[in-house]
């Protein structure tokens, strides 16, 4: 039997988190206000009278047997912002050694929706490479996470990452605008930031989470090499020394410092830890610090 | 300059090979090594170098040759090189340790085992490092201590744990030893080192044999003064059980004359006192007496102050006396009163015929009596009463001749001439008994085997005219050694060393019957030839030997003094000159050249080396250091 994504412990502490968006979403009450606008909801708002077209399942009966008029029951409209979990599934987030940057996402993955489902949110999982693939729609409650974690479950990785293509399909799939959270290493051969600009401009909020492997960032290797793209498989013949090591090292700040420039030019947040740092930590770690839960 | 364990034709094949290994090994490590990654995206930056177009090239020649260096000067330290003749290598060496019982004797500077330790110890740390030494303890046995150890720390403990013993030195079985040692076990033979006093008895010098032609003598030759006793001997007077006859021989061993006081004492209280005069190297005896016949210890001791005690005192353990009751029933006891109270060792006690039976007598005689109850003790008849008789009576006989059944022990030495005898009873012998004389008819005189021995008598020997022979007091005799053999017994108390004690023996001993038991339990191994009982101990104790009527006690408590010393011959070296000179020969480079060899490894890596704790700036700056250490050439890009 494979062990569970989440352990019951870490899911226990969870339950106290919420997760939070900035903006406020066009046609939606943002937030967490309550609305003020009557609508379909469990919470009572108010009795009108009834008019012709109005939903007769929405008429208090017991009040038409005492006063022989016909009342309607209004409800209080429910804030429904989308939570759509954007999962990297390419083949790059497999390399980086024992702790594959998969499985955080995964587990990372996992934590949210549990976070969205205690509190009723309706959570979408969307897995992509050079596509969106199946997603899987969650809500109503705690005890409809199982499905959602047998789902993260059977995720495998596979593929090159291609996000102009996913931008594209995302913005016609999701019109309605909301919070998007992509879980991914971001290194794919074509440029990232194009695409989530395209994204953050159409209205979604971006919470980018940059997993990477320590090997991403600082390899340790030396010496002559012959390196092969976990994607694309183009080959690369180098020989890679200490002092180039810093330069590397280098490059890779400037990419994630330039994903956390556009998060934030657009409104949205960046963090970005590696494989290193467990999803707990990372939780109520930097997550909370940039108060993407609390 | 040679390789010690190998020739130099297998040296250079050793080291191509090895060092065709290692390019082979650097080469491999060159290689490029294949790694998937994520992204090519920040490798095929702009300003990052990339792949070299030639692989199998040699990058960092420096490296390799210092590897190669390292690998030359580990092996060459492996090998063993070193400088000088091949003959010059390392050998075994047999060092004798004089631990015989001179080597407690105190000098000036020390024990003389200190003085003796110390050559040893300043022996060893001048023999070359790779030189093996066997230590032997040398004394009346040599005894290995260590076998062929090149381990100086454990000879050292092996040399400073030797404490000498209280035996003399055998210098003759320690060469033996040790040429066989040498022969046997060793490699190369080295020297046999004889270090000590080499005092030997004179016997020992005598036999000594020609000593090896490797010998080399490490002298102790500081001679201290000692006078001390060499043996004594302690016995019983024939005539009176409870007076001790002492004898003490002293030796002087020193150069000088000796005026000493002796002092003796038994169970504390003083008995004699003496004063000696000893010339160089002679002996005297000194004899005296004392009374007693309670058991204690006597103990002379010599007021010397020399640097020798151990043979100052000598302590002997004397027995207590002991006497046998006799108990006699006979209405004239004046016919064997002399005959009983000739010796001392009876107490003869006379009662009437009829009398109760005496529960303390060991042996009853009743003369021409009937026992008064049932005898559980010996016993012997003298013409006893009709009826009364323990033997058979077949009849009385008038004016028979006797004669002796000498052919038993009981009838040793009883010779008459036509002994004849008015009357007396003649018995039936059952099977089993005894005959001592004879008459016509039978048995007069039997003796009956049994838990209580019998003897009977048909006729009392002091009423015929056998009272004027010798045999009649040796038929009694014979009859009471038979019945109580040990109290005939006589002991004989000798103090002496340990070591080989020589034992002479009478007449007519016989071998089967001897006994030599040490310390009242072990059976001890001895040897007898030419009338001479020789045994060994090698350790103070008590030696009892069982002589046939004699008792021989050793008590060997002093330490065996030699009294001469070994001149060693003038073709052995002597001291400590030559040790080093095969070591200046043939000096030992294996440390240093593993100590370069480590080195140069370490600089290898601190330059080259992939794991290395420096930074690459601080490693830029060592190789700055190095004027020929070639600066890497940046690498052309080639993206596949």
């Amino acid at each position: 039997m494979p062990a569970p994504l989440l352990d019951r412990t870490f899911l226990e502490r969870l339950e106290r988190l919420t997760i939070h968006w900035l903006k406020s979403f066009p046609g939606l009450v943002g937030g967490h206000n309550t609305s003020r606008f009557s609508g379909a909801g469990q919470e009572f708002l108010d009795h009108r009278h009834f008019h012709h077209g109005d939903d007769l399942r929405a008429v208090n009966w017991r009040a038409y047997m005492r006063l022989e008029k016909l009342f309607l029951k209004m409800f209080q409209v429910e804030p429904r912002v989308p939570v759509r979990i954007l999962i990297d599934s390419s083949a790059s987030m497999l390399t980086g050694g024992d702790a594959s940057k998969f499985d955080s996402a995964r587990r990372l993955a996992g934590a949210l929706s549990y976070i969205g489902l205690v509190r009723l949110e309706t959570i979408a999982l969307q897995p992509f490479s050079e596509s969106l693939w199946d997603s899987y729609l969650c809500g109503g409650g705690r005890h409809r996470f199982a499905p959602a974690a047998d789902f993260l479950s059977r995720l495998e990785a596979r593929g090159r990452t291609s996000f102009f293509e996913v931008a594209r399909e995302y913005a016609s799939a999701y019109p309605q605008r909301g919070l998007l959270i992509m879980i991914s290493d971001f290194l794919a051969e074509d440029d990232c930031e194009k695409p989530l600009q395209y994204l953050a401009d159409i209205g979604h909020e971006l919470l980018l989470l940059h997993i990477w492997a320590e090997e991403d960032r600082v390899p340790p290797w030396s010496g002559e090499l012959e390196l092969i793209d976990a994607e694309s498989g183009a080959r690369l013949e180098m020989s890679f020394e200490d002092d180039v090591r810093s330069l590397y090292t280098g490059r890779f700040d400037d990419y994630a410092r330039g994903l956390r420039e556009l998060a934030m030019r657009k409104g949205g947040r960046y963090l970005g830890f590696s494989t290193r740092t467990p999803v707990e930590d990372a939780i109520f770690g930097p997550l909370s610090q940039v108060q993407a839960v609390s | 300059m040679f390789f010690f364990n190998l020739t130099a034709v297998e040296f250079l094949a050793m080291l191509s090979a090895i060092s065709s290994f290692v390019v082979v090994l650097y080469l491999l490590d060159r290689s490029r090594r294949r790694q998937v990654v994520a992204t090519l995206r920040f490798w095929q930056q702009s300003d990052l170098p990339s792949q070299r177009k030639h692989r199998r090239k040699i990058q960092h020649p420096l490296s390799l040759l210092l590897q190669l260096i390292a690998l030359l000067l580990l092996l060459l330290a492996i090998a063993q090189l070193r400088i000088g003749a091949p003959g010059a290598s390392w050998r075994d060496h047999v060092l004798l340790l004089d631990a015989s019982a001179w080597m407690n004797a105190r000098v000036p500077a020390g024990l003389l085992i200190q003085e003796t330790r110390r050559a040893a110890l300043r022996y060893i740390r001048a023999l070359p490092a790779s030189d093996r030494v066997m230590i032997v303890r040398a004394d009346a046995i040599s005894t290995p201590v260590t076998g062929f150890e090149s381990n100086r720390e454990t000879l050292e403990n092996a040399i400073r744990q030797l404490e000498p013993g209280v035996s003399a030195l055998n210098l003759a079985q320690a060469f033996d030893f040790a040429s066989q040692a040498l022969r046997l076990e060793g490699g190369r033979p080295g020297e046999i080192v004889f270090a000590g006093a080499g005092r030997m008895t004179s016997e020992a010098i005598g036999e000594l044999p020609s000593p090896p032609r490797n010998l080399r003598i490490l002298p102790v030759t500081r001679e201290p003064d000692n006078c001390g006793f060499r043996r004594a001997v302690i016995s019983r007077s024939p005539a009176d059980p409870e007076l001790w006859q002492t004898f003490l021989t002293v030796r002087n061993y020193g150069r000088r004359s000796r005026s000493l006081p002796l002092l003796a004492a038994f169970g504390g209280a003083p008995v004699a006192t003496r004063r000696l005069t000893l010339e160089p190297g002679a002996e005297a005896s000194v004899g005296f007496e004392f009374r007693t016949n309670a058991a204690g210890w006597l103990q002379a001791r010599l007021e010397t102050g020399d640097g020798l005690p151990l043979d100052d005192t000598v302590m002997v353990e004397l027995p207590a006396h002991r006497s046998m009751r006799i108990t006699v029933y006979s209405a004239d006891p004046g016919l064997l009163r002399p005959l009983l109270s000739a010796n001392a060792r009876f107490e003869t006690v006379f009662r009437r015929p009829g009398e109760a039976l005496d529960p303390q007598a060991a042996i009853l005689i009743f003369d021409r009596s009937p026992a008064a109850a049932p005898v559980s003790q010996h016993s012997i008849w003298i013409d006893p009463p009709p009826g009364s008789s323990p033997v058979s009576v077949s009849g009385r006989k008038q004016n028979v001749t006797l004669g002796w059944r000498s052919e038993h022990p009981l009838a040793t030495g009883l010779r008459t001439k036509d002994a004849r005898i008015e009357s007396t009873q003649v018995f039936a012998s059952a099977p089993g008994d005894i005959p001592i004389a004879e008459a016509e008819g039978g048995p007069v005189i039997l003796a009956r085997e049994g838990k209580a021995k019998t003897a009977v008598f048909g006729f009392h020997p002091m009423r015929t005219a056998l009272r004027y022979e010798l045999a009649t007091p040796l038929v009694f005799a014979n009859v009471l050694k038979w019945m109580s053999p040990d109290i005939f017994r006589a002991v004989e108390l000798h103090a002496g060393s340990v070591g080989a004690v020589s034992v002479p023996l009478e007449e007519g001993i016989d071998a089967a019957s001897v006994r030599a038991v040490l310390d009242e339990r072990f059976q001890l191994p001895f040897t007898i030839r030419d009338q001479k009982l020789r045994f060994f101990s090698g350790a103070p104790g008590l030696v009892r030997l069982r002589l046939g009527e004699r008792d021989l006690v050793y008590s060997l408590s002093l330490p065996e003094i030699a009294d001469s010393r070994w001149e060693p011959p003038k073709s052995a070296r002597s001291g400590f000159t030559g040790i080093g000179g095969v070591d200046s020969v043939a000096r030992d480079l294996w440390y240093w050249l593993a100590l370069a060899g480590g080195l140069v490894l370490l600089l290898e890596w601190i330059l080259f080396g992939r794991g290395t704790a420096l930074s690459g700036a601080t490693r830029a700056r060592i190789a700055r250091l190095i004027p020929f250490v070639r600066q890497r050439q940046p690498p052309a890009r080639r993206a596949s």
